[in-house]
């Protein structure tokens, strides 16, 4: 060994050992700077005080700890649209935007993004920022703060009602704070026309009211509740809702050729809709049943004979036939011909039947069944077709209705024409609709409805989506609004002023109809609405943009005449006035599955920024100051072998 | 052949959906609770031919015995609550007896002891103002519902004569609870060999005959609600009473 191959090895093993220590630490002026931007949620609901001050100074406070070191990083407003901001103007801003959008965040971010993204927000967005592609590092404001606030939650009214019968509108109240009691109203009209002071300790409370419409026509109404000792938040403590009313109630006939629990359930729905006129009877028994007694010891009527019941069919406008084969008999043929002569001139019939049977004006086809479930729970194909419309709940209150139990055989076929509304999880058919002439038939393949209303008042919520399931079926039968061969969607969720509506209108596929739609607001006048072609034959769309809050009416005309209208409610904005609680769950939620990570503003300091570059510095950076020792050490290493090999002293 | 086949597969087919369908059988739902509940076990077993020869209801034979707890009672619409001792409901069991009564379910309430004065009548007459506050039994009155159900009747039937009036409890304008202290069903209950278990005084054959008839009253009302108060019934009944009254 010389001393020159000593002196070789020694630099070696050092380039090598210094090589190892900065394994880690990039090359100095390389993966220092980390591009970020800073987007600030300026919806609405940052206004909402945390504390002393709003959310939005609460964020503005965070960031001024850290904002001299960083003033050329790019800030973004973001609300349903965003825009670029300046940091120095952004304390004055007001947050008036009414929403915030994780989808508009991505295109705000553009095809160049940043290294990652700051975000200050109290988690009231509209929807997520999925699939962001670079790590969200969320600082939450807002907290729930003991301040009084009361609000009406949900409301639920009847979508039509009948001039001269008295109609139900529902709330649902929430309370925070120190508040017991609330004072509520029911406004129609600009008119207030009931009220009364509701226990709110325990946090919510329901609230019913009566009233009697007057007229015909769209009524606008309100729930409002009187500001509580203190409460800042007002826009929550008032709901609107819309009802049409219309002239007549709806004569129903009911025939039962079985007593049991669904003719109960159903018969008691009947009586105490205020919409319904029910003229029902029940088959209690058979000829050869209590044969021992005399007719004078039982309470019985002759059942009324084929020719009474087709002489008065004219008089109604729904006629519903549960367990046919008991009726068969009792009825009779020319009952089932006048019946069908009715139902073409423009009546509604349902046939309640399990297992189904074969009927002239049924949806079902055939005799065949086939076997399913004998427990199942109904699945609504169409949770927008006004007889699975449950209400003005966001959520697909199917999912929550209780289990049907039933004989475990469901039809095979329909008829031609017909169309399948509800299935048992398996896909075979349960609610089917078929449209004759002018009329239409309707046929349930089940006799358990009634455990909806059981399994309601199971979970503490009452039978209201059971009332309300056959609210839908009578106003169906009876041609209400929406229950002809061309209809239109009634949109779910909230509809806001400037916001475009998209009207479906749903036509027969065969022949091509002269459509037209309109959109009206309350005491003005016909707009027009452009339709055009949908996604699928006999479907058209419309869009119409309602430029003030308040009642529209919308109606589709073939030819001229009105085949379908509804009333909607267009709110003034977004609804997260109805509840303006943070939710920092749900930004946390969103930070740890971009990368990054969720901190109040509270412990966002200089530090908590800091660790965070540290880190994104680490990502961002490509190579290492390691390589610079390494890879001259393992070069010298080889080139020292080859030189004593040369010598011969390998 | 093959029509035959098919002939054959499809009266098979039509007798096993006849007979699968018990869906909306009448279901006897019994309440089991702490002490003496259950006097009368093969009652229902021994009333299931009745109600089906008499009726055009399709009871199911078979007994569900259930506790308030259990959340099978939202599958039973009709629940009886008999024996003896206290009905002893808890602050939970009282909140599941609101929802169930609220949202369609019905109670009969039968004492076996055939006594106002028992631990059961006791218990229960407290029931309706720790239920709903502020609302009480009442006399179901002859022209109600429940007594033209399907036989005529009226006042109260059963084993004894404690009480002379079968007692309601309303919920808004529905009936949602009917009690007995008479003991009905100890009179219509019967032993193996399918005589009575236990004599009726003090009117003997007769009251029991009028026991049966306000059970399947009881029954029928349960599943047919204000059926028989509908305007199309009122001038047939009127005339059946009066002639009744008459005699």
């Amino acid at each position: 060994m010389t001393k020159t191959s000593w002196i070789v090895r020694g630099v070696t093993l050092g380039l090598i050992a210094l090589g190892i220590l900065l394994m880690g630490v990039p090359f100095p002026g390389r993966g220092r700077t980390v591009s970020w931007a800073v987007v600030w949620d300026a919806s609405a609901s940052m206004g909402e005080p945390d504390g002393p001050v709003s959310r939005w100074a609460r964020a503005r406070s965070a960031w001024k700890k850290v904002q001299s070191r960083n003033q050329q990083i790019p800030h973004y407003l973001l609300g349903l649209d965003w825009e670029k901001a300046d940091d120095l103007t952004l304390d004055t801003v007001r947050p008036i935007k009414p929403g915030c959008s994780g989808r508009v965040l991505m295109q705000a971010l553009g095809s160049n993004p940043p290294d990652a993204v700051l975000l200050f927000s109290d988690g009231k967005w509209s929807d997520n920022a999925d699939g962001l592609g670079v790590p969200l590092f969320v600082v939450g404001v807002g907290s729930e703060e003991t301040a009084a606030d009361l609000a009406v939650e949900s409301i639920q009214s009847p979508p039509v009602a009948f001039s001269g019968a008295p109609a139900t509108v529902s709330a649902r109240l929430i309370a925070r704070g120190p508040v017991r009691t609330a004072s509520v109203s029911l406004f129609v009209g600009g008119r207030r026309v009931d009220g009364r002071v509701v226990e709110v300790s325990d946090g919510a409370a329901p609230v019913s009211f009566q009233w009697t419409p007057a007229r015909e026509g769209g009524v606008s109404g309100e729930i409002r509740i009187d500001p509580a000792a203190g409460e800042t938040r007002l826009g929550n403590n008032i709901r609107r809702f819309v009802v049409d009313v219309q002239r007549d109630r709806v004569r129903t006939l009911y025939i039962s050729g079985r007593p049991g629990a669904h003719t109960n359930f159903l018969r008691a729905q009947l009586k105490n809709d205020p919409a319904v006129e029910l003229v029902s009877f029940v088959v209690l028994r058979d000829p050869e049943d209590a044969l021992g007694y005399g007719d004078r010891d039982l309470s019985l009527i002759p059942f009324p004979t084929s020719q009474e019941l087709v002489a008065q069919l004219p008089t109604f406008s729904a006629v519903i036939l549960e367990d046919w084969t008991a009726l068969r008999f009792a009825l009779g043929t020319s009952f089932m011909g006048a019946l069908e002569e009715w139902v073409r001139r423009g009546g509604g019939v349902l046939f309640v039947e399990d297992p189904p049977s074969p009927l002239p004006l049924s949806p079902w086809m055939g005799e065949s069944t086939v076997s399913g479930p004998e427990r199942f729970t109904l699945i609504a194909n169409d949770g927008s077709h006004p007889l699975l419309s449950l209400g003005d709940a966001k959520e697909n209150r199917w999912d929550r209705m209780g289990v049907l139990e039933g004989s475990g055989f469901f039809p095979e076929k329909l008829k031609p024409g017909a169309r399948i509304l509800a299935t048992e999880p398996g896909g075979r058919p349960v609610l089917a609709e078929l449209s004759l002439d002018r009329g239409r038939s309707l046929g349930l393949a089940n006799r358990t409805s009634w455990r909806w209303a059981m399994e309601g008042g199971r979970r503490g919520e009452g039978p209201g989506d059971y009332q309300r399931f056959w609210e839908n079926v009578i106003r169906w039968l009876a041609s209400s609004p929406g229950a002809g061969t061309v209809r239109m969607d009634r949109p779910t969720g909230v509809l806001s002023a400037g916001e475009t509506v998209l009207l479906t209108v749903h036509v027969p596929v065969k022949g091509r109809p002269s459509l037209r739609l309109y959109a009206r607001a309350l005491g003005g006048s016909r707009v027009s609405v452009p339709i055009r072609a949908g996604d699928r034959p006999g479907r058209y769309v419309g869009s119409f943009t309602p430029p003030a809050p308040g009642p529209y009416e919308f109606s589709v005309w073939v030819e001229k005449s009105e085949a379908d209208h509804f009333w909607g409610d267009i709110s003034s904005g977004w609804d997260e006035q109805i509840d303006l609680r943070p939710d920092p769950a749900r930004l946390a939620d969103r930070a740890r599955t971009s990368g990054g990570e969720f901190v109040s503003a509270a412990d966002f300091n200089r530090w908590v920024w800091s660790r965070w570059n540290r880190q994104m510095r680490k990502n961002v950076s490509t190579s290492s100051l390691s390589t610079l020792f390494l890879l001259p050490g393992l070069i010298a290493l080889v080139a020292e072998w080859v030189w004593r090999r040369r010598r011969g002293l390998v | 052949m093959k029509k035959t086949t098919a002939l054959l597969f499809g009266l098979v087919g039509g007798c096993l959906a006849l007979q699968a369908a018990e869906a909306d059988r009448f279901v006897f739902a019994q309440l089991e609770r702490p002490g003496r509940w259950d006097p009368y076990p093969d009652f229902w077993e021994g009333n299931v031919l009745t109600l089906r020869n008499l009726t055009r209801l399709d009871p199911d034979p078979r007994r569900r015995v259930v506790r308030l707890e259990d959340p099978a009672i939202f599958e039973s619409p009709f629940l009886v609550v008999g024996g003896q001792g206290p009905v002893n409901l808890s602050e939970n069991d009282l909140e599941i007896a609101r929802r169930y009564l609220s949202a369609g379910g019905f109670f009969f309430f039968d004492d076996a002891q055939a006594s106002l004065e028992s631990a059961f009548s006791r218990s229960v007459r407290r029931l309706p103002d720790t239920l709903f506050p502020g609302s009480r039994w009442r006399p179901i009155p002859a022209d109600h519902a429940l007594h033209r159900a399907f036989f005529l009747t009226q006042g109260a039937a059963g084993r004894k004569r404690a009480d002379g009036d079968l007692q309601g409890l309303w919920l808004a304008d529905r009936l949602v609870a009917v009690w007995c202290a008479n003991d009905l069903m100890g009179a219509l209950a019967r032993d193996r060999k399918g005589d009575p278990l236990l004599p009726c005084v003090p009117g003997g054959e007769a009251q029991r005959e009028k026991s049966l008839r306000q059970w399947v009253n009881i029954v029928v009302f349960s599943v047919t609600g204000t059926y028989k108060t509908d305007a199309v019934h009122q001038p047939f009944i009127e005339r059946k009473v009066q002639r009744m009254q008459t005699k």
